[in-house]
Formats: structure tokens, sequence, C-alpha cells
């Protein structure tokens, strides 16, 4: 490995983790917002 | 045993992402009373059209006032494909198979249930006053894409029971081909 380079790959731990967060945010904006609100229905 | 730090990652999320959904589950159930629209109800698929139960497509009103919607699927059209129903009206839902599984999918509501042939599938909702479309959400066959259903919702005062035996077809008995009517928003 050259000298001076970061141990981890860092930038792309970083794009990997926006881009769970983003997943993470929307998968629950989904689930409460339109999945929970919709109510259940009667059996 | 050593683990890589990377692969350490990828279980710890694959861990938090089973942990999130089967709480989301979880959650529903216990919560919300959220469960699959399940009914124990049988029929002889291959007697549907005879059976009294479905002879009759549609909308009926029962001797208690309540709604009922009797609803065959069969590739690739739902009998009846449209129907008009009353708004903030509990309108039970009960469906049934000829030949394959479908699903019955009323698109943007909470109403969705899998059609067994074989079984009825029953559950009860209601809607605002609007267009619903109807949708089958289980790969059925070639012409699956074009298996789709109109609920037509008016405000409860402008709605009247159709007929007024149980088992009368009501005026929005009517059959319309898949697809020369209905939306495509299905898949």
């Amino acid at each position: 490995m050259p000298p001076g380079l970061p141990k981890h790959p860092i930038g792309t731990f970083a794009f990997v983790g926006l881009y769970a967060v983003l997943f993470v945010v929307g998968w629950f904006a989904i689930y409460t917002f339109i999945y929970l609100a919709r109510q259940p229905v009667t059996p | 045993m050593k683990v890589d730090l990377y692969e350490k990652i990828w279980m710890w999320g694959v861990t938090g992402m089973l942990v999130l959904f089967f709480g989301s589950m979880a959650n529903g159930a216990l919560t919300a009373n959220r469960h699959p629209p399940s009914h124990v109800e049988t029929i002889d698929p291959m007697a549907v059209m005879k059976d009294p139960r479905f002879a009759t497509q549609g909308v009926r009103v029962d001797a208690d006032g309540r709604v009922h919607a009797w609803i065959i699927g069969l590739t690739f059209t739902w009998l009846p494909a449209e129907m008009t129903l009353p708004a903030d009206t509990p309108i039970t839902f009960h469906v049934t198979a000829v030949d394959v599984t479908h699903g019955f999918h009323i698109v943007r509501t909470n109403g969705q249930t899998m059609v067994l042939p074989g079984y009825i599938s029953q559950f009860t909702t209601q809607f605002a006053a609007g267009e619903y479309l109807v949708a089958c959400n289980e790969y059925c066959g070639i012409g699956h894409h074009n298996m789709a259903g109109k609920l037509v919702v008016v405000p409860a005062a402008e709605w009247s029971a159709p007929g007024s035996a149980a088992v009368a077809p009501g005026p929005d008995a009517v059959v319309v081909v898949a697809g020369e009517e209905a939306g495509h928003e299905g898949h």
C-alpha cells in the first residue's frame, strides 16, 4: 500500500453510510406515514 | 474465530435490518392489530359460478343493512370489474378465485388480500369518495398486467343499494373486459 493512504476506504464508507441512513429514513417514513396511517382492515 | 472488520460491519448491518423488519411486523400485529386477512371459508373452485354465494357477483346489502361485495377473480379479470359503493361505510369484501392465485389490491388503500382457489378471502374496510383502481398483485399469467377493476365510491347519501333481493344483480354488476376501460397501474 502506498504510504500516506488511509488504512480504510473512508470515502467509500461515507457513501455507503449515507445510503444506509437515507434508506432507513425513507423506510421509516413509508412505514409510519403510509402503512400505519392507512389503519388495518377488519378481518 | 477471527472475523474481518468489513465482514463484521456487514453482519451487523444485516442483523440490524432483520431486527427492523421483524420488529415492524411485531409492532404492526401487536399495537395496530394488523394481521393477514385470513378467513377460513372454503368453496369448490370448480363450482363457484353455481355457488349461491357467488352466483351473482357484485354489491349486496344484508338484512342488517351491512354492505357486502362478492367478487370472483379469474384470468384476467375481476367479476364484476366495476362496482359502485357508498363512502365512509364499512364494506365487507368476499373474494375467491376459480383458476389460479390472484391478489386483490385496492390501490392506495389498506384493502388487499390474496385470492386462492378453494377459499373465500374476506376483509372489511371503508373508503372516502372517489375512484379506486383494483389491481391484481399476484402474477397470474400472461395477461396479469391487464387484470384491473374499478371501485366508484360515492357519498353514502347518493348511493342506493342495488335491488332489494339479497342475490339480485345490481346495476353495477357489469363485466368490463379488463384493459378496455380500467386503469393500468397494476403489475
